[in-house]
């Protein structure tokens, strides 16, 4: 079966997301910090009345946090109620979104490819300091490497992170 | 068409508003058994009719069955049959209890087991009447059994009469179509006949004529139905009568015996239905295939007939209507068919077939032939049938001349009929009760409404958000533009507008009454009270205020509880209670009322009150508090320990509550909402509880700060003010006790902390100045979180927060001035300083995203004017993160406010302000709540009235120069005006200003000879400048009297001053010569003789030397202060019951509880003229029923 991934840039690595978990790319970001809060939150951010709540995805890689770039953008997922109806079509795993919107500040925007599921391989254990937990498997292009990301253990570990603050 | 779900919910929706309001009236009905009103038992008789009816069609058996039995119940109630008793009551609530049971979950309603109710309801009809009834489950079957078995009436007797009229109908149908002046013939003759029918049957009564007569002819026609021999009975009629009309160009139908034998035994209603081709058809996009279609599928058409009589010739036939005239047998109910064809309900008619379902159907129906023939004539008129109209001709002329023209089989035939009538009229004398209940249905004018889904209805509350916001933000980028673009600022200020008004409907459309609520406590109460053997009658006010639905919703379970506790443990037994010297039965008030923005709801009980040191020693004991805590309360605080978690005064734990089991609940719930919990309670007289809600959730104002940088957002409801403080005056000001900062405010000490400290916004390393840019802010954020959070160096962290603790220095060291919020929290208040307050914004709340739900010092987020997103603050979670020594504090203001004194008098903080001409004003800064800044277009006039809107409420304006001898200001629209806006007002009023000049502390002499007028308290000189003080309660009196009027009414009647046949004394003791005289005003203009004292010292000399009625009485004053002087008081045993209030302009510093432990009977904050008035009066009365009591 044929899944279509979006791919990203973070930092030095190319990463992806299924691209029916996101609901649009946004650029123009005017982020609200969040005060007292972990730093895997970037803060609050205003689409189109909606309040979003803005991921340092380098905070959940254990990456150094960095700063918006000019190329830089908000991938903003999608909630349980708009993922409902793609369940049934070949959506992988059981992926809870939650009722929020959230959005991966990202550097760039990639392409979006087409692959087999057969075409992803296990994470081999030398990459980087990710944990293992976060990532579904990689994609071999080339030369290349992506990375494909759990967004449900990316929404869990932060989850952890925001509870354990108080 | 709608499918059989979508009917089925509408009947389900409609069935459960029927059972709602047939409850209240079963509650009235039990209050006087003995005397039942027919109207009542109707209502009722309807509503579970109409269940009834329309459940056989859905195929509810187990609801049809059970309704069934009630409405036989019922039936022999209306017939007066039977009596009503209690058990009769408690039988059908059972009844109503297990419908809804079903109804609540009609797929399942098979399942339940209806036993018990039916055997209940079954044996109360047994006993009531000697020919028991049998019941088939099928109940629309069974019905017309045993209406005959009850109803027996000879046969003949009815049949003879029915022929005698059809064989007379012809001749006025035959008049009708003649000429003009024929008709008036035929219409004298027709008034005569009806004259001598009058007389013939020695009835009074001058025109009450045709309708009424038809409807007895119905109901006999209805009381003789006998099964199936009336089935062939009324078939012939209408065979008969369609002979009868046939050469004529008759709208009657012609159906076959036969076919309406079997009509009626499927259980099928037989309608005529006029349809409109242009309006119903036409108009609405459809084709007659689709009505037919929409027919067919909905029952069987028995015939039709287009209907061309308007149609006069080419001329008119395109204005004219063409009618469509169908007779239509379906199982629908009528209810049902205007949804089904889409035809509005007046046009369809139900054929009277002589075994009506029921007499509400034939109810229905006449109502809706007197709309139609009042549509008929006038639409008669143009075509030359004026005379008909004329004021002199009988009403049931008109009535009867277009029944003929509907051509309603079953009426037409005997309505102008005045022999038949004559023999109807005979039979019906001995049946009065049946005819004045038909007489006294009135149609109900409704307004047309539609059921919108509450989904729905919360889109449309956010897209009204989201376009608040659109408007502010369009509001921000088009200022600068206004001045350039010419006609921008009307458009702009038209959308903003407007924009307002739609919010505001849209949120009205979530308003919903109290009533939604307070309607089930009377059941609640009944119950309860039952069970537990009290008399108590529950009494509610307030109905219509209303709230907004999710607070409604929110609202039930809490109230439940407040109330059964009422009734559990706040009302005695009916034995206790007479032993008390009180009335048998007792008393809960459950009242709604706005005030002050907010919505309040008290549940009053006159039951036993809360045993406070009871309630104190159990915290003890359940080492909720200490004993040295226990002591320092007041009563009202150990009240209010009810609502902690865990506790429970209830010797027995009864089933239905024991206080305190859910109380902390109640006030959980309460606080969710926004809203507060108060409760007042004296032991042996009644508890009174207030709840305090906003009237809704989604749309609050906020003050929108910024503290380092960044901005946030508390809600207005929190602030109590806002103070600046002087960079020269920051050191005097501010102090330390216990490592902690305090504000010297006025008098008191104020818990300080500051915002960025709280959120960890500030930082040693940097010290934020207000025109950082965003984005350096954001970076330097981040640093300092990474540090945080990569460091994991607890002890580090520690430092950090301990260097923070020094900040008042840096603060001190400012050269701006310093801002601090006065905030509310609980009973208490603290200071909160930022670095800048911006503006007021209504805001949108949304729900914070899950991330942060752990995030104590956030209550939500919000999008700004400016599109950004910023974050609402809770007062309460940011003073729990600061975590203050409270108790600490408060120990140490008690023991400075007495130092803080200087040379014993009154230090008074004023507003001084201009109005844009020579003169100086000044207010006292605590009557303002706050000073609007406005365009003086803004204004708008209505009449002599100026108005402004202002959060969504009209405030009245008022020009100083109006009212005072002060000269005239120049105004033009484009100024910018000031509007001073009063703390607790009843009626939003504001005063005109042009600008403020500051404040000032000082001790005012107040000169009340030089200058004076009405609305003027005086003069005094203050900073070298003479300055006016208008009193302004007295200028708002002056402005709006008819607001006032009702005072001065109630003065006369002695409203809360009952027994006062003598002016009452008051003695009043202050220091302050200022507030001795607004106080003193106040009173005399109320009524009251008044003394005054400047001291403890000379009360009490004066009190040794005459009686008076009450005291106010000042806590702090030189020599002898409040609190000495009540215990002198309270010490002469002479004065232990004189009431004393006690007032204080630092309302919030002192604790009431303190002062009423103290002795004093009341608390009041000074210059509150409303509420210290009702306050005293209250307290008079309550002195005058204590000193009875004693006698």
């Amino acid at each position: 079966m044929n899944r279509q991934i979006a791919t990203f840039n973070l930092g030095d690595s190319r990463l992806g997301i299924d691209i029916l978990l996101i609901k649009e790319i946004y650029r123009h970001m005017s982020i609200t910090p969040i005060p007292d809060s972990p730093p895997h939150l970037k803060g609050l951010m205003n689409l189109r009345g909606r309040v979003v709540t803005v991921i340092d995805l380098n905070v959940c890689l254990n990456r150094p946090s960095s700063e918006p770039i000019e190329t830089s953008r908000l991938l903003v997922l999608k909630t349980d109620d708009e993922i409902g109806k793609y369940r049934q079509s070949g959506l992988p795993g059981n992926i809870s979104l939650g009722h929020d919107i959230v959005g991966l500040l990202i550097d760039q925007m990639d392409d979006v490819i087409t692959i087999q599921n057969s075409d992803i391989l296990p994470a081999p254990p030398n990459l980087e300091e990710t944990e293992d937990a976060l990532i579904q498997g990689v994609i071999k292009q080339g030369e290349e490497l992506i990375i494909i990301l759990d967004v449900n253990e990316v929404l869990k570990k932060i989850m952890q992170a925001c509870s354990s603050t108080e | 068409m709608m499918d059989q779900d979508e009917l089925i919910a509408v009947f389900v929706e409609e069935s459960i508003q029927h059972l709602e309001s047939i409850e209240p009236d079963l509650l009235t009905m039990e209050q006087d058994l003995d005397n039942i009103d027919p109207d009542r038992v109707n209502g009722i008789f309807r509503a579970v009719h109409s269940i009834k009816g329309a459940s056989g069609f859905f195929g509810l058996h187990k609801i049809g069955t059970l309704s069934h039995v009630m409405e036989n119940l019922l039936s022999l109630l209306r017939e007066e049959k039977m009596s009503v008793t209690t058990e009769f009551i408690d039988a059908l609530f059972s009844g109503i209890d297990a419908l809804r049971t079903m109804f609540d979950d009609v797929g399942n309603s098979e399942q339940i087991d209806i036993e018990t109710q039916i055997d209940q309801l079954t044996s109360l009809l047994n006993a009531s009447t000697s020919n028991p009834l049998t019941f088939n489950t099928s109940p629309l079957s069974s019905l017309p059994l045993t209406h005959a078995t009850s109803n027996p009436s000879p046969l003949n007797q009815s049949e003879s009469e029915v022929s005698e009229s059809n064989s007379l109908a012809t001749d006025p149908l035959a008049t009708s179509h003649d000429s003009t002046t024929d008709k008036i013939g035929t219409d004298k003759a027709g008034t005569d006949k009806i004259g001598t029918d009058k007389a013939g049957t020695d009835k009074a009564g001058t025109d009450k004529g045709g309708k009424e007569v038809v409807m007895h002819q119905k109901s006999v026609g209805n009381k003789n139905a006998q099964g199936c021999q009336g089935i062939t009975l009324e078939s012939k009629i209408v065979t008969v009568k369609e002979k009868a009309e046939t050469g004529k160009h008759s709208r009657t139908f012609d159906i076959p015996e036969n076919m309406l034998d079997r009509f009626l035994k499927n259980g099928q209603w037989l309608y005529t239905i006029t349809v409109y081709v242009k309006k119903d058809l036409t108009d609405k996009g459809k084709t007659p295939l689709d009505l037919i279609n929409a027919i067919v599928s909905t029952g069987e058409l028995i015939e039709s007939r287009l209907d061309i009589d308007s149609i006069h010739g080419l001329l008119d036939c395109l204005d004219n209507e063409i009618t469509f005239v169908f007779a239509f047998a379906t199982i629908l109910e009528k209810e049902f068919l205007p949804l089904a064809l889409d035809i509005p309900e007046e046009q369809i008619q139900v054929i009277d077939t002589g075994q009506s379902h029921s007499l509400s159907q034939i109810e229905t129906s006449t109502q809706i032939e007197s709309q139609t023939i009042i549509e008929e004539t006038i639409e008669a008129e143009p075509k030359g049938q004026i005379v008909e109209k004329t004021e002199t001709e009988p009403k049931e002329q008109i009535e009867a001349k277009t029944e003929k023209k509907l051509q309603t089989p079953a009426e037409s035939k005997t309505e102008t009929e005045p022999k038949a009538r004559l023999e109807r009229k005979k039979q019906i004398v001995p049946n009065i009760s049946m005819e004045k209940e038909l007489k006294t249905s009135h149609p109900i004018q409704t307004e047309e409404k539609i059921r919108v889904g509450v989904t729905f209805l919360n889109d449309l509350v956010n897209l009204a958000g989201e376009m608040v916001l659109g408007r502010n933000q369009l509001n921000q980028i088009t200022m600068p533009l206004v001045k350039e673009t010419p006609g921008l600022n009307s458009v702009i200020q038209h959308i903003s507008r407007i924009t307002t008004e739609m919010q505001e409907k849209i949120m009205q459309m979530r308003m919903q009454p109290v009533s939604m609520i307070f309607g089930k406590f009377q059941r609640v109460v009944r119950d309860l009270a039952k069970k537990l053997n009290k008399e108590i009658k529950l009494v509610t006010h307030g109905e219509d205020v209303e709230l907004d639905k999710s607070i409604i919703e929110a609202l039930s379970d809490p109230l439940t509880h407040l109330i059964r506790n009422s009734v559990d443990h706040g009302i005695e037994s009916p034995e206790d209670r007479e032993k008390a010297g009180k009335p048998r039965q007792g008393s809960i008030q459950l009242k709604a009322y706005h005030q002050a923005g907010h919505v309040y709801i008290d549940i009053i009980d006159d039951g036993g009150g809360i045993d406070c040191t009871l309630v104190g020693e159990k915290a003890v004991e359940k080492e909720l508090i200490t004993r040295e805590q226990m002591e320092e309360m007041g009563e009202k605080e150990l009240a209010s320990l009810i609502f902690k978690p865990g506790f429970s005064t209830a010797k027995q734990i009864s089933a239905v509550s024991g206080r305190g089991v859910g109380m902390d609940v109640v006030m959980t719930n309460i606080k969710q909402l926004g809203g507060t919990v108060d409760i007042e309670s004296t032991l042996l007289e009644g508890t009174t509880i207030s709840l305090v809600l906003p009237l809704t959730l989604a749309i609050v104002s906020g003050l929108v700060i910024r503290t380092a940088g960044q901005h946030f957002i508390l809600p207005e409801a929190n602030i109590d003010e806002l103070v600046r403080i002087k960079p020269d005056e920051i050191e005097s000001r501010i102090d330390y006790i216990q490592n902690s900062c305090v504000l010297r405010l006025r008098e008191m000490l104020l818990p300080l902390i500051s915002l960025g400290d709280v959120l960890g916004l500030n930082h040693n390393s940097f010290v934020i100045k207000s025109d950082n840019s965003g984005k350096d802010q954001i970076e330097k954020e981040k640093q300092i979180k990474q540090h945080r959070y990569t460091t994991k160096q607890p002890t580090k962290n520690k430092q950090i927060q301990i260097s923070k603790q020094t900040d008042p220095m840096r603060v001190a060291k400012q050269t701006d001035p310093m801002r601090v919020l006065v905030i509310k929290h609980g009973n208490s208040q603290f200071g909160l300083q930022v670095d800048a307050v911006e503006n007021i914004e209504e805001i949108v709340v949304k729900p914070l995203p899950r991330y942060l739900k752990n995030q104590k010092c956030f209550s939500g987020a919000s999008i700004m004017g400016n599109g950004s997103v910023s974050l609402i603050l809770d007062a309460a979670g940011l003073f729990e993160k600061a975590k203050l020594h409270h108790i600490d504090l408060d120990r140490y203001r008690k023991k400075n406010r007495v130092d803080t004194r200087q040379d014993g008098k009154d230090i008074q903080t004023l507003l001084l302000f201009t109005n844009n001409t020579s003169e100086r004003f000044a207010l006292p800064l605590e009557l303002i709540s706050r000073i609007e800044r406005i365009k003086a277009s803004s204004i708008e006039s209505i009449k002599d009235e100026q108005y402004l809107q202002y959060q969504g409420q009209k405030l009245r304006l008022v020009f100083l120069e109006d009212y005072l001898p002060v000269s005239r200001p120049e105004r033009s629209p484009d100024d910018t005006i000031g509007v001073i806006v009063p703390k607790q007002m009843k009626h939003p009023m504001g005063i005109v200003i042009h600008l403020v000049e500051g404040t000032i502390n000082a001790v005012v002499d107040i000169d009340t000879r030089s200058i004076m007028a009405p609305g003027l308290f005086g003069s005094a000189i203050l900073e070298n400048k003479i300055t006016l003080l208008p009193d302004m309660y007295r200028l708002f009196e002056l402005a709006a009297p008819e607001w006032y009027l009702h005072r001065s009414v109630l003065k006369g009647k002695g409203d809360g001053n009952e027994g006062r046949d003598k002016t009452q004394k008051i003695l009043i003791v202050e220091d302050t010569p200022f507030f001795r005289m607004i106080e003193k005003d106040y009173l005399t203009s109320s009524g009251y003789d008044v003394l005054e004292a400047e001291n403890g010292r000379q009360a009490l000399s004066i009190l040794s030397e005459q009686a008076v009625d009450g005291v106010i009485l000042d806590i702090i004053m030189p020599e002898m202060d409040g609190w000495q002087t009540i215990r002198a008081i309270r010490a002469d045993s002479r004065l232990k019951d004189l009431p004393v209030m006690a007032v204080t302009s630092l309302a919030e510093d002192i604790d009431p509880g303190e002062g009423l432990k103290a002795g004093f009977t009341q608390w009041e904050a000074k210059l509150n003229k409303e509420r210290l008035l009702e306050k005293l009066a209250h307290m008079l009365k309550q002195g005058a029923k204590h000193e009875k009591e004693v006698a």
